[in-house]
């Protein structure tokens, strides 16, 4: 049964592709490419050596907008150097793959993907699972909320017994890393940089949230005073208002803050949202679920988002029995899942020690990767070619996401 | 080939289901393995939950007394589990399949062959 399965976890920004896990250290994505690929028109690709670009004609393209996939050609193209090129994959032994869905992707969208993996990458067996539920998995949960900010799209996603909740997860498509830059670029910030690079880094850096209600107060009414220096990794420095990267961080935990075209639900913040989100799950599970909040994806660490959601889910529970971790609360706690030490203020999971933080920046990666080897092939739960042959890319509606 | 056999053969024979029901969409049941009655008040909520999955999220899909805890479902198919028992229910065009698990079933098993048959049945027209 040793059969090589590759995970791949793909994004707007990057994908990440990699072996399914066993040992601790095998589980670190092996490849992290930007999901960008050069298009040609057919027939003009250049010749092997030449370097791909406007230069030869061809375009820039990512198959991804916004968590959903735009261009399947492109991301077929993408996994293909993946496993082939990168992986070690040779004609004639392709492995197995572990295709993680965001929220976005419809169930044709997975139907497309298991039909990409077996009749372009010829794999050998594939599974697809939902990256909320991997993302959970990494944390070694099998319930809570997935938060993933990514690059293309914030997916909250709940997830009860190791099963996507659609009606307890949504997409926030409205604020992300390119919306941010936009906000920096047109901030008064005098003195920017220039390339798209550097202002992407200068955003990583910068941008933070307020920690709770009272200091997005002060950030609207114009309190917060002062700027701060950031040094590029080129060594550029630039000096960024502490109210510009406090606003940056503040937009992004509340999409309703950047103004025009969201509708009340869509500009709800994090933590209204998943108080929100949590009553469409039936009563006796919902607790479960608020409790192991886990934020990841690649802006997982901007400082003050997690403490400023850990006090929103707090503030706004919906939830009426008050949380194991409250002293004094006189129930018993034998039966409601406190998540850490006795900290008040700790309602979001905390780590496994066997997960670095800054994995949490790939954990759907983790999560499937680890789920690939325990639960789906160890189980002998994948779709196998066979199964593929005689269901058709139908399979993945069948097989996956139970 | 009568109503029983398919819910004999071509479910509960597979091994990946353990009990099984085929009924209209009232809830008159046309065939069901022993002990397993899907009341016609419960078939009418499924039936009722197949294009509006907001109706099941909160109440849950019940199902011959036992209540599921619904994960997913679109216009022909439903979804739901208990613990590592599941429930899979697909709509034809004029009837309603439905399908449960027990603990050593996988649901991908359970949902494989439940909604196949259901494929089968919408594309002969019943």
């Amino acid at each position: 049964m040793a059969e090589h399965v590759v995970v791949l976890d793909s994004g707007t920004d990057t994908v990440k592709a990699g072996f399914a896990g066993g040992g601790l250290d095998e589980k670190e994505p092996v490849l992290t490419t930007p999901s960008r690929a050069h298009v040609y028109p057919p027939g003009t690709a250049p010749a092997a050596g030449t370097a791909p670009g406007p230069q030869s004609g061809g375009v820039l393209a990512c198959p991804l907008s916004r968590g959903a996939v735009d261009r399947w050609d492109v991301l077929e193209a993408i996994w293909h150097y993946c496993v082939f090129e990168q992986l070690g994959w040779i004609e004639g032994e392709e492995g197995g793959l572990m295709i993680t869905c965001p929220l976005a992707w419809s169930r044709r969208d997975r139907e497309v993907a298991a039909q990409i993996a077996f009749e372009g990458l010829n794999a050998s067996s594939a599974f697809l699972a939902d990256s909320g539920v991997c993302s959970l998995y990494s944390v070694g949960k099998v319930s809570g909320f997935a938060v993933d900010i990514g690059h293309g799209k914030i997916d909250v996603a709940g997830v009860s017994e190791g099963a996507l909740c659609l009606a307890a997860s949504e997409t926030c498509p409205h604020n992300a890393g390119p919306d941010l830059e936009a906000r920096l670029r047109a901030s008064a910030t005098p003195n920017l940089p220039s390339d798209e690079e550097g202002l992407r880094n200068l955003k990583e850096m910068c941008a933070r949230c307020p920690v709770n209600d009272a200091e997005a107060k002060a950030l609207d009414t114009g309190a917060v005073s002062g700027s701060t220096e950031y040094k590029l990794p080129d060594g550029r420095v630039f000096s960024v208002p502490n109210a510009v990267g406090m606003s940056l961080g503040a937009d992004l935990y509340e999409p309703s803050r950047l103004g025009s075209g969201c509708s009340e639900a869509d500009g709800d913040s994090l933590g209204r949202r998943i108080a929100r989100l949590v009553l469409a799950l039936p009563p006796e599970q919902r607790r479960q679920v608020y409790d192991n909040v886990v934020v990841c994806g690649g802006a997982h660490d901007i400082p003050g988002l997690k403490a400023r959601l850990a006090n929103d889910l707090k503030q706004y529970s919906p939830l009426s029995l008050p949380s194991s971790n409250v002293p004094g609360s006189g129930l018993p706690s034998a039966n409601v899942p406190s998540t850490s030490s006795a900290s008040a203020s700790q309602v979001l999971t905390s780590l496994p020690e066997y997960l670095p933080r800054h994995l949490l920046g790939v954990s759907a990666f983790m999560g499937a990767a680890v789920s690939a080897k325990v639960s789906v092939w160890g189980q002998n739960q994948q779709i196998t070619k066979a199964e593929y042959d005689e269901q058709g890319p139908r399979a993945a509606s069948l097989k996956c996401g139970f | 080939m009568s109503w029983q056999s398919y819910v004999d053969d071509h479910l509960i024979a597979t091994g990946t289901v353990s009990q099984a029901a085929i009924c209209d969409h009232e809830g008159n049941i046309w065939a069901n393995s022993p002990g397993f009655t899907p009341s016609s008040a419960e078939v009418k909520m499924m039936v009722g939950g197949f294009n509006t999955s907001g109706s099941l999220q909160a109440s849950g899909i019940p199902c011959s007394g036992v209540k599921y805890m619904f994960v997913r479902g679109d216009e022909k198919e439903l979804f739901g589990r208990k613990g590592s028992s599941a429930v899979a229910v697909a709509m034809c065009n004029s009837c309603v399949l439905i399908g449960t698990c027990a603990e050593n079933i996988q649901p991908g098993q359970l949902t494989t062959t439940v909604f196949k048959l259901a494929d089968y049945l919408r594309e002969s027209g019943i």
